[in-house]
């Protein structure tokens, strides 16, 4: 595992990923983006991801990469392995045992043919979370009947509702 | 005068024919036409007008071409060769005519487009009378019937007695001020002497005493020149007095422009007071717009850190499930690897103390806890992953209510600070309006002096025009001597000075019964004013002009005119003008019937929406006054409003417009004879 360690890297949205993370996220401006940093979309689109069970290919558009650099990876690398874990133990794309999908999960990757396809793994649901958080935060437009006037606000707490709710 | 009926075809909003017919009562003479919101009470006022003058009454910055006559529904029924007529007739009475009035227009289809095009128009009127009315006299040519009937229904007045409460604010007509003095002098009766005097003097060459005065005959040369000279000053005359015409219209267009830019100004001078405003607000804004950004980043700062942990739970659960079912109870310690066992069992003392030695119980121990820690065993890895677990899901219990009430902040902050934006937006607007304080008072300024030397005009050719009268006096002297001694001079000369005689006299008659009537009717508008609106502490007066301003009590007792009146002040000031005409001329006529004095009638008064813009208390009032100074009355106003008026015993006849909601369309049903 030493060597084969997740989330110390660069990752890069490319194509339509990165033209949803660029209206997701823009540094500096409070009133109109969605997150602080760009790894926090990384972040909570994994989950979203996940949870939706919206797994995407990497899309080859052209349109200029957005990066997270290796810093800012490290930081988040605690929380990251942990949903990593979690993914690893909750994935039933393989039929394996659970204590198997344990021992997969808590092991991690022994050789470099397993560590890129766990992290690819990790980073489609990334890019399907992206595209899902893409569709309620930007492309939805709020209802009549939705609590706030501000269609951002209104917006970030439909989401909220939709995946905090159902605990 | 009265009208008897109003019928319309294919008139506006009103598809096929409607009929109308008015209370002609002497007691109950008011008709009553109620109707919802745009039910089309304006459109029955119209007809009125656009069957008396062909003209009906434009909104602000509309024209006549604007308004389609021709019902919508027949229109779309048309196609390129069918045609449609749209027609008003009115029956009115007096005393002792009857009129028909029909005004009609067929149109075509400029077909496929929804456009009516004018094909034929028509307007004729009967006149019968009234104890033989079946010999019906019909007017020839339009000039002479748009005379007769501007002669029964003045359209100078046609403002008052077509009384529009919605829309009528001021006694101007396409900008142009109507000259009510003339038709004050129609309906008080002086007209009659001003057409006399006219027809004896006024009117120059064509007047009597000029046609007499031309039948004398001179003698000689002498005589010649002076008949010339004399010519040549009437001429003079007449092209002054051509002259002064023009500048009285130039001075009432400049006077109109200066009063609406003093109106102006007055109604802008608390710029000031917009700009202090202006300036609170831009703080106000900048405090809400830093708070609005404050707001927004705590609200994305906390959906940041912590969403993904709250919208994780459930992934959390399911693995913690797994993880329990597979490693059963932990026995692992935090934090541990075998490494460390290792680590410690080569250093050859335990970290109590003790020696560790081959096979010992302290070895023992050592290597049988070795066994429950990674890499061998997972048991210590699950520890820190339901430590995370659990961690996750503390740091968010309240992360929920929080962002509800960072939700609810942003939002307040919004939409505080949008309003403060668009108030700053309509100070901006009210104040771009008045930015060019300066080029207005330039203009007035321009106003003012072109005022002034059209006056100055008019006044020095009213000068010349009075010489040349002197003149004409003297020529006139001069010729008398010269006159030939003849019997059919004599006869004419005796003409000539008992037309003169009587001019002088009716003069002198119309001049004191102006003042006369002047100094009643402004008495009694007074009156009515405060008898209609109870006004306490201001009054209205008429100027010679007959235009009607309102005053306001000063402080110290005395009176200031108030140009900026609100919309109810002004249809109050309306309406005791015309209830006051109305009143007079009644009284006139009660005192014709006695004695034999010049002709005059009076009006009957079509109201539409008269009490939109006023209170409950003044509807009361001025209701109560109009069946007592009209011959009869029409209102058409709102269901809702009747209630206020009181007017119940005075209905003589009552229609309601009926709209369907899914239909283009209206119509009148009558509802009875009295409420």
């Amino acid at each position: 595992m030493e060597n084969y360690e997740f989330f110390k890297r660069e990752f890069e949205f490319r194509g339509k990923h990165a033209r949803m993370a660029e209206e997701l996220w823009i540094l500096n401006d409070y009133e109109h983006t969605y997150f602080k940093r760009l790894i926090d979309l990384y972040v909570l689109a994994a989950v979203v991801g996940f949870r939706m069970n919206r797994k995407a290919e990497p899309d080859l558009s052209p349109f200029t990469p957005k990066s997270i650099f290796p810093e800012q990876m490290l930081k988040e690398k605690a929380n990251l392995d942990f949903i990593m874990q979690m993914m690893l133990m909750l994935d039933d794309t393989e039929s394996i045992t659970d204590e198997e999908r344990v021992k997969k999960a808590f092991r991690g990757a022994s050789t470099k043919e397993e560590f890129d396809q766990m992290q690819e793994m990790f980073n489609s649901y990334v890019r399907g979370g992206v595209e899902e958080l893409y569709e309620r935060l930007i492309v939805r437009t709020p209802d009549a009947d939705d609590d706030y006037y501000d269609e951002k606000t209104a917006n970030i707490m439909e989401l909220f509702e939709r995946f905090a709710c159902q605990n | 005068m009265r009208f008897k009926s109003l019928e319309m075809s294919n008139f506006m909003r009103y598809k096929g024919n409607n009929r109308i017919e008015f209370s002609c009562d002497d007691k109950k003479n008011v008709t009553i036409i109620l109707g919802d919101n745009t039910a089309g009470k304006t459109t029955i006022a119209q007809a009125f007008r656009w069957c008396l003058y062909g003209a009906l009454l434009t909104e602000r910055g509309k024209k006549q071409e604007d308004y389609q006559l021709l019902n919508n529904d027949i229109l779309a029924k048309m196609d390129a060769n069918s045609r449609a007529s749209v027609f008003i007739e009115i029956i009115a009475e007096d005393d002792r005519h009857v009129y028909q009035i029909r005004r009609e227009v067929q149109y075509t289809r400029l077909y496929p487009k929804m456009i009516a095009k004018e094909f034929y128009k028509k307007v004729a009127l009967y006149q019968s009378e009234k104890d033989d009315p079946d010999i019906k006299l019909e007017i020839q040519g339009d000039s002479e019937i748009n005379e007769l009937i501007n002669e029964l229904f003045p359209r100078n007045l046609s403002h008052y007695f077509l009384f529009d409460g919605e829309r009528w604010s001021d006694a101007t007509v396409d900008g142009v001020k109507e000259n009510i003095k003339d038709s004050v002098h129609i309906l008080t009766g002086l007209s009659a002497y001003q057409a006399a005097m006219k027809h004896l003097k006024d009117m120059g060459g064509n007047s009597v005493i000029r046609k007499f005065n031309d039948k004398i005959k001179g003698s000689g040369n002498i005589y010649d020149n002076l008949a010339e000279d004399r010519k040549q000053m009437e001429r003079k005359i007449e092209k002054c007095e051509e002259s002064v015409e023009t500048a009285k219209i130039n001075i009432t267009h400049y006077e109109t422009k200066c009063q609406e830019i003093e109106n102006y100004l007055e109604e802008n001078k608390n710029t000031e007071i917009l700009q202090n405003k202006y300036k609170q607000c831009q703080v106000v804004r900048r405090t809400q717009e830093e708070r609005k950004n404050s707001e927004y980043r705590a609200l994305v700062q906390r959906f940041s850190e912590k969403a993904f942990m709250i919208f994780a739970e459930p992934m959390i659960e399911a693995s913690l499930k797994m993880v329990k079912s597979v490693a059963g109870e932990r026995r692992d310690i935090p934090h541990m690897h075998q490494a460390s066992i290792d680590h410690i069992i080569k250093s050859g003392k335990c970290i109590c103390g003790h020696s560790i030695l081959p096979d010992s119980t302290e070895y023992q121990n050592l290597m049988e806890q070795r066994n429950y820690l990674p890499p061998a065993d997972i048991g210590s890895l699950l520890g820190e992953f339901e430590h995370i677990g659990r961690n996750w899901k503390n740091t968010t219990s309240d992360t929920f209510d929080d962002m509800r009430e960072s939700a609810q902040r942003v939002d307040d902050c919004l939409r505080a600070y949008e309003e403060t934006c668009n108030q700053l937006s309509s100070i901006e607007t009210q104040m771009n309006e008045q930015i060019d304080f300066k080029e207005k008072k330039n203009q007035l300024q321009h106003y003012r002096n072109e005022m002034k030397r059209h006056c100055n005009e008019k006044g020095e050719l009213e000068g010349r025009i009075e010489s040349y009268r002197k003149r004409i006096a003297t020529i006139e002297t001069d010729m008398r001597k010269q006159e030939a001694q003849s019997e059919e001079n004599k006869k004419w000369r005796m003409r000539v000075e008992m037309a003169e005689q009587v001019y002088a006299r009716m003069k002198k008659d119309f001049k004191e019964r102006e003042r006369e009537i002047f100094t009643e009717l402004n008495q009694q508008i007074q009156n009515n004013f405060e008898r209609m609106f109870n006004a306490k502490d201001k009054k209205i007066q008429l100027t010679e002009q007959y235009n009607i301003q309102m005053l306001y009590k000063t402080e110290i007792g005395g009176y200031r005119e108030e140009k900026n009146l609100s919309e109810g002040e002004k249809i109050a000031r309306n309406f005791a003008f015309i209830v006051t005409i109305m009143e007079y001329s009644r009284k006139k006529k009660a005192q014709k019937l006695m004695s034999d004095e010049i002709e005059n009638d009076t009006l009957p008064i079509v109201l539409d929406g008269p009490f939109s813009k006023l209170g409950d208390e003044n509807i009361r009032l001025i209701a109560k006054v109009l069946p007592e100074v009209s011959e009869q009355v029409i209102i058409f106003m709102l269901r809702k409003d009747w209630a206020y008026t009181g007017l119940d015993e005075y209905v003589g006849a009552s229609y309601s417009i009926d709209k369907d909601a899914d239909k283009s369309y209206a119509s009148i049903r009558r509802t009875g004879g009295i409420l």
